[in-house]
């Protein structure tokens, strides 16, 4: 089952989605577990009308969903824990959008990208 | 063991089931008494036909001592109880199908099937809500309809209380319902994994082509929405006002929905989070009119409409 990425943008329309390549998904993998500890004092994930963030699904080893949001990484294993990791400088969130390049409608990434650029 | 009596009949028994999940029981208790003020020693005193409410009764003495409870307690229904306290309701009622009857029951008692689950959720519906003359209230900062449009015509409309947690609590609720769902109170567990899954004309079998007011407007009206002020009779109860906004492009091109509650604000549900009732700001910002809150994108607001018992959704 390959990697899912949902684009956490829309309220009335479905989000789009991309799948990431074999390459993609193990480089997202190597760059999930090398995500620093998140401050105690750091934000939530992104929520409310908007861009939220990237929603991950189809990972192996126990996970049942990642979100990536602001510079937040909420990573959700199959028994319902959570465990939260910092993305500085929202790299990951950038480097997860621009793999959807070529599979989402261009409106779409570029609604991300003017998220990420402020 | 915790078993309710639901303060339903005026002539015939009520109807009794005991939660044996120990598990269970607990957890409602935990709920229920997070807001003591929840409950009372019965029904209110101006209580009528119809459900008045829920009597809850632990079966042992250490759920009892656990929970600091007297032998029995009552968890009233009606429209001046809080969201809370109905979606407490709501839960104990689900429960009924994995409740045992009492023993002894008497011979007359209304079986515990889904007959009367369907009833009492029904009846649990139709007290929790209020009906009353839409009428414009103290002025916004946009401008009220014209006053002719005023004087003309009062629709005798809906307000359903605030219940985010029917939306919120199950996974597969809140990420398979979006705000069309939710303004229009129709849950149908469709958004995102089926064609036209709350999308608005999709119900008629004329989806929108483009997301903009008039078309989106165009589309809910097929779905049979009515324009405020174009009254439905009160066979399509419950009437709720709703409102639409619309996020223009170019690039980021979206509507939103939202729905007047009983309290008094609006209640919304981006997409596949959760329900909520504040605007973009956050918590402590509750949505008084959706002409004036923090949309975020959804800058255009399209107007304000009414649903209807027969309005047809995806």
């Amino acid at each position: 089952m390959p990697i899912e990425i949902e684009v956490d943008l829309y309220s009335g329309r479905p989000n789009p989605r991309f799948a990431l390549s074999a390459a993609a998904s193990a480089g997202f993998e190597r760059r999930l577990g090398a995500l620093p500890p998140l401050p105690a004092d750091a934000g939530g994930i992104r929520d409310g009308l908007g861009y939220r963030g990237l929603r991950v699904t189809g990972l192996s080893g126990g996970f049942a969903k990642v979100v990536v949001s602001a510079g937040v990484v909420e990573i959700h294993d199959a028994a319902g824990g959570v465990t939260r990791r910092a993305d500085p400088g929202r790299a990951l969130e950038r480097w997860l959008a621009e793999a959807g390049s070529g599979q989402l409608p261009a409106a779409d990434l570029d609604a991300v990208r003017d998220d990420l650029a402020r | 063991m915790l078993r309710i009596t639901v303060d339903v009949f005026s002539g015939r028994p009520d109807p009794s089931w005991i939660i044996t999940d120990e598990a269970e029981a607990r957890a409602i208790l935990r709920d229920l008494l997070k807001d003591r003020q929840l409950l009372s020693d019965g029904a209110a005193p101006d209580a009528s036909l119809g459900l008045r409410g829920l009597r809850i009764e632990p079966l042992s003495d250490e759920l009892a001592f656990d929970f600091d409870l007297s032998a029995a307690t009552y968890l009233r229904t009606g429209p001046q109880v809080s969201g809370r306290a109905r979606e407490i309701a709501e839960r104990l009622i689900g429960l009924m199908g994995r409740g045992e009857a009492p023993p002894g029951a008497p011979e007359d008692a209304v079986p515990l099937d889904a007959g009367l689950q369907a009833f009492l959720t029904e009846q649990l519906e139709r007290v929790s809500r209020t009906s009353r003359a839409d009428v414009v209230e103290a002025p916004t900062a946009a401008p009220a309809p014209p006053a002719e449009e005023r004087a003309a015509v009062t629709c005798t409309i809906e307000l359903g209380a605030f219940n985010p947690g029917f939306w919120n609590n199950d996974p597969n609720v809140m990420q398979h319902n979006n705000c069309y769902h939710y303004a229009s109170n129709k849950r149908r567990d469709s958004f995102r994994v089926k064609p036209g899954g709350g999308q608005p004309g999709a119900g008629c079998g004329h989806m929108y082509t483009a997301i903009t007011c008039p078309d989106v407007t165009r589309a809910a009206l097929c779905d049979g929405l009515h324009h405020r002020f174009d009254c439905f009779p009160d066979g399509e109860k419950p009437r709720y006002l709703v409102a639409l906004v619309v996020a223009p492009g170019p690039g980021f091109n979206d509507f939103h929905w939202y729905r007047k509650q009983k309290e008094g604000f609006w209640g919304h549900k981006p997409g596949s989070t959760a329900a909520r009732n504040y605007d973009n700001r956050g918590p402590g910002h509750v949505v008084m009119d959706p002409q004036t809150c923090d949309r975020g994108p959804y800058t255009q607001f399209c107007g304000f409409f009414y649903t209807c018992r027969s309005q047809r959704i995806v």
